[in-house]
């Protein structure tokens, strides 16, 4: 049988992955992956909770398809800004864009 | 007992395929785990009972998404296997960090008493799904397709060459 707590569980260490993801990586690609694992674990905790506590409005399965839509814009603008940055820096590292710092 | 079964045999595909997104060293193979990661997640959705969930899961994130990331790859000329050191310098408190965060959420969730059903039951219909998103939550949809366009426009806009 399963339960809410495996979903819960399994969400957590996916959010951990990708939390060491955006920690620890030097292309600026691969932190997208991360957020990328990141949403994803937000998406199980909403459905896992849609399917155990059920409610007339299925608030849970409505939510994951709006942190679906979001972050298919999200990788389309963060792409366009890394292909950006990309054209004026020549690199995609991610210690490379320091030239807002002082 | 088979649900059982299926969401172990998923949970190891997921977890290896996610610590492979974030630990290989050339960048394509990361993108080609991830998807192997979403298709994890249609899994959990299909065992949850959240089939439509599921094929949108496919459809818009292995679909369109990874597909985007390659492209990006593409154009920034990502050179494959060539990357020797893919990790910055803060590797070990970062693993740490993610760690003590695991432990601590695990804990919670572990110890909470959620007030749920016990049981997977109800399985909802498509017809539920796209009424309660039409009639509750019409106005953030129709956000959602506003955002949608912006971010259409902005893309375009940062992404286009300067004459």
């Amino acid at each position: 049988m399963l339960r809410l707590e495996y979903f819960l569980i399994i969400s957590a260490a996916l959010f951990c992955i990708g939390v060491f993801g955006v920690l620890s990586r030097r292309h600026v690609i691969q932190l997208l992956l991360s957020i990328e694992l990141i949403l994803n674990a937000v998406i199980i905790n909403f459905v896992a909770f849609s399917a155990f506590m059920h409610t007339a409005k299925l608030t849970g399965q409505v939510f994951a398809i709006f942190i679906i839509t979001v972050a298919a814009a999200e990788v389309g603008v963060g792409l366009a800004i890394i292909i950006s940055v990309y054209r004026n820096l020549k690199t995609a590292k991610i210690e490379d864009m320091k030239i807002l710092k002082w | 007992m088979a649900e059982l079964i299926f969401f172990g045999v998923f949970t190891i595909i997921l977890l290896f395929a996610a610590v492979r997104v974030v630990t290989s060293r050339n960048i394509v193979h990361s993108a080609f785990f991830l998807i192997l990661v979403l298709f994890c997640v249609a899994a959990y959705f299909i065992l949850l009972f959240a089939e439509f969930l599921a094929a949108v899961q496919i459809l818009i994130y292995a679909g369109a998404v990874v597909i985007l990331v390659l492209f990006a790859l593409m154009l920034t000329r990502a050179r494959v296997g060539e990357s020797t050191e893919v990790a910055n310098k803060q590797v070990i408190p970062a693993a740490i960090v993610s760690l003590v965060l695991f432990g601590v959420l695990g804990y919670f969730f572990y110890m909470e008493e959620w007030s749920i059903t016990p049981a997977l039951t109800y399985r909802p219909s498509l017809q539920e799904i796209s009424g309660s998103l039409f009639t509750n939550f019409v106005l953030p949809f129709e956000v959602a397709s506003v955002l949608l366009l912006a971010a259409l426009v902005g893309s375009i806009m940062l992404a286009i060459k300067e004459q």
